[in-house]
């Protein structure tokens, strides 16, 4: 054993002596520092100018450093590990000591190293945040970033490649075989499969690393399993002297503990990889298929969060009236366990149906049918979403969830005209709950509150939104905003005048569309993580993700003391911002106020979008408005009309189910929010803006709280289909 | 002479078990690019376009390119070297050594592309009925050949002051290759893949397009750059073939 010692010892001080590892180490410092604004390096112009603070600058250059890096580690532990065939002194070492010590020895050498890179490259991250950007430190994000990401990433890749060196015996092999690991792990948007860099893009500053941090964890756990699992294979093929590899393989798999242990690591990576607990494929609404037979009148949830743990514990009562059906089938979240299931009042047996997250339930056949579901569990997201579009999640920092997430179990039928619906959330006191419809009390029960709400709606979209928020109320034209905040971002809100922002946007709509729908339900504007990019609409709340409020100090600069622009080049990314929260204030109109009956491309998306482009184009004038918004619109329409397979409908057949849906989806949303603003438009240069403006608002008045499909829009509005036909 | 030794050459590196690895890689490696990424047509493109074409081209290239550095290499190495003295106690001039390695290196090249090159035809036409090949060639030309020149000529130079430094080459090539930086980042005249270029310019023609069938012409700036790679790899190449070698 002190022999081993000794030998790893004399390693790290031959390779020290060697001064590549300075080089390795210094090189590593220097990516990592470029990476610190690595977020300003990508294409993704919704993360431009987000605001530096110990996620940003840990995370990022963690992020930009594992990738390149890893490939620099690999190559340094596979030239190590070759040193020996290339001097040709490998025979004379095997003479003295089994080789494989001095293979131990080297790999955990480098480790060491990898180690110690970690340490200093993140010392320098945190001094250049300190000492230039005078930003305080965070210590636990580094700790995330650098001992989650970083770290792990060079482990991986000196494991991986150390296996793939002593399974080939080569250096050119091992070097492209990884090469392609580490290529097909920078393709995939499965987070399981991106061992690289993980399939995050940014670290919540809102809700912090806890909605992820499982999955990101997990990921490492199935890569550690994985290259250990090569690297096990690499040792039981590992040449012996004068034998070759089946010689080799023979001779060590009478190392019986070797044996186990890589089939145990092999079996584990298998299981790890297939028992995945976290996410689920979600079905989406091109896949569902209603029964017109029963229809929902009332929903009662009953849900207490249980943030600490991630998991949620619930009791949903459904009332329906039935004409004519015997089964009632529930798009459920695969997360959530059914703990007992009632209908009218008789516990029974439900089905699953194969291969789909979906239960059927068998009632009777009379007129009112109550279901009751008590479940419990944690919501899961899809695989390809994780950290980009997760539509729910439960975390001690932030609960969001919404409706697509399944959370309450989404029965697959007709919707009543007004669905009455009423329960309460209990969550952590230190958590503020924002609930749909009128919240009507709060209770504090033993550290948790209680919070009783109720309404009426056309759909049974429910959500649920918690964090520790800064409340402002607004309010407008009689109708009362909250706008619910991170006390971090109230400085950029303050700034960039958010709030009057938010003013003038429901004036703008109440005076071009007409009033808001209710009185008796406060418009709720929520900001939400970045987990879910974007933003959401239903009933009375609305959603949008942080990056939209939580931008570099440099943008206050757009706007000079009169409040007028000032630096053009940020005007883009500003306007984009207050159009999210506009086109979603829309939805109070359009969407909640007047439920607008699908007709692709006629939805309430393409009326959001039109009234949001008008009021930017009011706010910032034609030359922004044209340039971020109509111009590409115009763009994404031709472009989807000219789509290869979009044209070729017989060659369709040629592709895989998912790539068929996924552009499915591409040419709907692209009609939905581009082409029906661009038609909406054209309405209004027939008719000339005053004229339109007026004849939507009779057709707001008309519909108010009731159904709008787009013949009765044309119908009411004086117009055709093929009059606003955009060529 | 050198014909013989050039087959020779060619034949020591193609009738490897290494190399026999390398081509299973590649014909793994380009039969899930064409199944997963290329039928599918690069932004709304048919399949058999020469802006998808032009993708499957970059995709495949870096893989390409470290498994032409990897043979370039063996050029270097101590057993090599070692039958370097003899070889050029030979009637063989320096110059004529590396013109031949080199040769033999370009050659492997021409083989080794063609596997993908070739699998991707009969991909097209067993998928598509598709036939029309003759503009593929041209971009094989663009996207291929001068990257491969640049680095034989690159991976010469520098092997022959250091063959460490040649392995430093090797994770530069996969991540100009893989990753794309995006236009701001990497200037045209450094882009040694035409990935960044084609980024750019795809994103610049086809985002908003106005027909199906967008002709994919390259601009001559493009077509300077892709030159200039090639200048700059024979003069590498030039460099390597006169400079003395080290005692």
């Amino acid at each position: 054993m002190a022999n081993k010692i000794l030998l790893v010892k004399n390693e790290i001080k031959y390779m020290f002596k060697e001064k590549v590892i300075i080089l390795l180490i210094l090189a590593t410092c220097i990516i990592l520092a470029i990476g610190i604004n690595s977020l300003n390096m990508t294409n993704d112009f919704n993360l431009f100018y987000i605001k530096r603070n110990s996620s940003t600058i840990s995370f990022n250059s963690a992020k930009f450093g594992a990738t390149i890096c890893s490939l620099l580690f690999a190559l340094f532990t596979v030239l190590k590990l070759d040193k020996d065939k290339r001097k040709r002194s490998r025979t004379i070492v095997e003479s003295n000591l089994d080789y494989l010590y001095i293979i131990g020895a080297r790999i955990f050498s480098i480790i060491f190293y990898a180690v110690i890179t970690t340490i200093i490259g993140m010392i320098a991250v945190m001094a250049i945040q300190k000492l230039i950007y005078n930003i305080p430190i965070d210590i636990s994000y580094y700790l995330f970033s650098y001992l989650i990401i970083f770290f792990p990433t060079l482990l991986f890749s000196i494991l991986m490649i150390s296996g793939l060196y002593l399974l080939t015996e080569s250096l050119d092999m091992s070097v492209i075989t990884f090469g392609m690991i580490f290529i097909n792990s920078l393709e995939s948007n499965n987070y399981l499969l991106t061992w690289v860099r993980t399939n995050l893009d940014i670290v919540s500053d809102f809700a912090g690393i806890g909605p992820i941090g499982n999955t990101i964890i997990y990921n490492r756990l199935l890569w550690f399993l994985i290259s250990l699992s090569i690297f096990g294979i690499g040792l039981l093929f590992r040449r012996r002297y004068e034998s070759g590899v089946g010689s080799s393989f023979l001779i060590n798999m009478k190392s019986k503990g070797l044996l186990t242990l890589t089939i145990l690591v092999i079996l584990g990576s298998g299981c790890t990889y297939t028992k995945e607990p976290y996410t689920m494929e979600l079905m989406n609404d091109l896949d569902i298929s209603i029964d017109e037979n029963i229809c929902l009148d009332g929903i009662c949830p009953e849900i207490k969060f249980d943030s600490e743990n991630g998991e949620m514990d619930a009791h949903v009562s459904y009332s329906f009236i039935n004409n004519g059906s015997n089964t009632i089938k529930f798009d459920i979240n695969d997360g959530l366990k059914i703990n007992s299931l009632k209908v009218n009042g008789e516990e029974i047996v439900y089905q699953k149906i194969k291969n789909k997250n979906v239960i059927e339930v068998s009632i009777p056949d009379v007129e009112k049918v109550n279901v009751d579901i008590f479940y419990s569990g944690s919501v899961k997201c899809d695989k390809n979403g994780v950290g980009r579009g997760m539509p729910g999640y439960i975390s001690k920092e932030s609960i969001y969830l919404l409706e697509a997430s399944n959370w309450i179990f989404r029965p697959l039928i007709a919707e009543g005209d007004m669905i009455d619906i009423s329960g309460y959330y209990i969550a952590p006191d230190y958590l503020t709950m924002v609930v749909p419809g009128r919240l009507v009390d709060v209770e504090t029960i033993d550290g948790n509150k209680k919070w009783i709400f109720e309404y009426s709606s056309h759909t049974a979209d429910i959500g649920a939104f918690a964090a520790k928020y800064e409340k402002a109320q607004i309010e407008v034209n009689n109708v009362a905003v909250e706008f619910y905040y991170t006390p971090k971002h109230e400085e950029y809100v303050d700034n960039m005048k958010i709030v009057d922002h938010i003013k003038s946007m429901m004036e703008y709509y109440t005076q071009n569309i007409g009033e808001y729908y209710s009185k008796d339900y406060p418009l709720k504007i929520v900001e939400v993580s970045i987990y879910k990019r974007g933003g959401h609409s239903s009933e009375n709340v609305i959603t949008f993700a942080e990056n939209t409020i939580n931008r570099d100090n440099s943008m206050y600069s757009i706007l000079n003391k009169n409040n007028e622009i000032e630096d053009f080049r940020k005007v883009d990314i500003y306007a984009n911002d207050l159009n999210l929260i506009a086109h979603e204030v829309a939805h109070q109109w359009w969407g909640t106020g007047v439920n607008v009956i699908d007709d692709t491309p006629w939805s309430c998306e393409g009326l959001a979008n039109y009234f949001s482009y008008k009021y930017i184009q009011k706010e910032f004038g034609d030359m922004v408005s044209s340039g971020v918004f109509l111009q590409p619109w115009k763009y994404r329409v031709n472009e989807l009309k000219n789509y290869y397979y979009i044209n070729n409908d017989d060659m369709k057949e040629k592709l895989n189910e998912r790539f068929i849906r996924s552009l499915e989806m591409e040419k709907r949303q692209a009609e939905l929010y581009y082409l029906m603003p661009l038609k909406l438009l054209k309405g209004e240069e027939i008719q000339g803006e005053k004229v339109f403006l007026e004849g939507i608002q009779g057709v707001y008045r008309r519909h108010l709280l009731k159904d709008l499909t787009y013949d009765e829009f044309l119908q009411e509005m004086n117009l055709t289909r093929e009059a606003i036909d955009v060529d | 002479m050198l014909i013989n030794l050039l087959r020779y050459e060619i034949k020591r590196i193609v009738w490897s078990k290494k190399y026999l690895y390398i081509v299973l890689l590649i014909v793994a490696s380009t039969y899930d690019l064409l199944t997963r990424l290329i039928t599918g047509g690069y932004m709304g493109t048919a399949p058999f376009s020469d802006w998808t074409y032009t993708l499957f081209l970059n995709l495949i290239s870096p893989l390409l390119m470290v498994a032409m550095i990897f043979i370039i290499s063996n050029t270097f190495n101590d057993k090599e070297m070692r039958a370097r003295s003899i070889v050029l106690s030979s009637p063989i001039s320096q110059t004529q050594y590396y013109i031949l390695k080199s040769a033999a290196v370009f050659v492997t090249f021409i083989l080794t592309s063609l596997v993908p090159i070739f699998m991707s035809f009969i991909y097209y036409k067993a998928m598509f009925g598709y036939n029309e090949f003759g503009s593929f060639i041209n971009l094989i030309f663009v996207f291929l050949f001068p990257t491969f020149i640049f680095f034989l000529g690159l991976s010469m130079f520098l092997g022959k002051i250091n063959i460490k430094l040649i392995y430093g080459l090797i994770p530069v090539a996969f991540l100009m290759g893989a990753l794309n930086l995006g236009g701001n980042i990497i200037p045209i005249w450094a882009d040694i893949f035409g990935n960044n270029f084609f980024n750019m310019y795809s994103f610049s023609m086809l985002i908003g397009r106005e027909m199906e069938v967008v002709p994919f012409e390259m601009p001559s700036s493009f077509i300077y750059t892709r030159l200039g790679f090639i200048l700059l790899g024979i003069m590498f190449l030039v460099y390597t073939c006169k400079k003395g070698e080290k005692k």
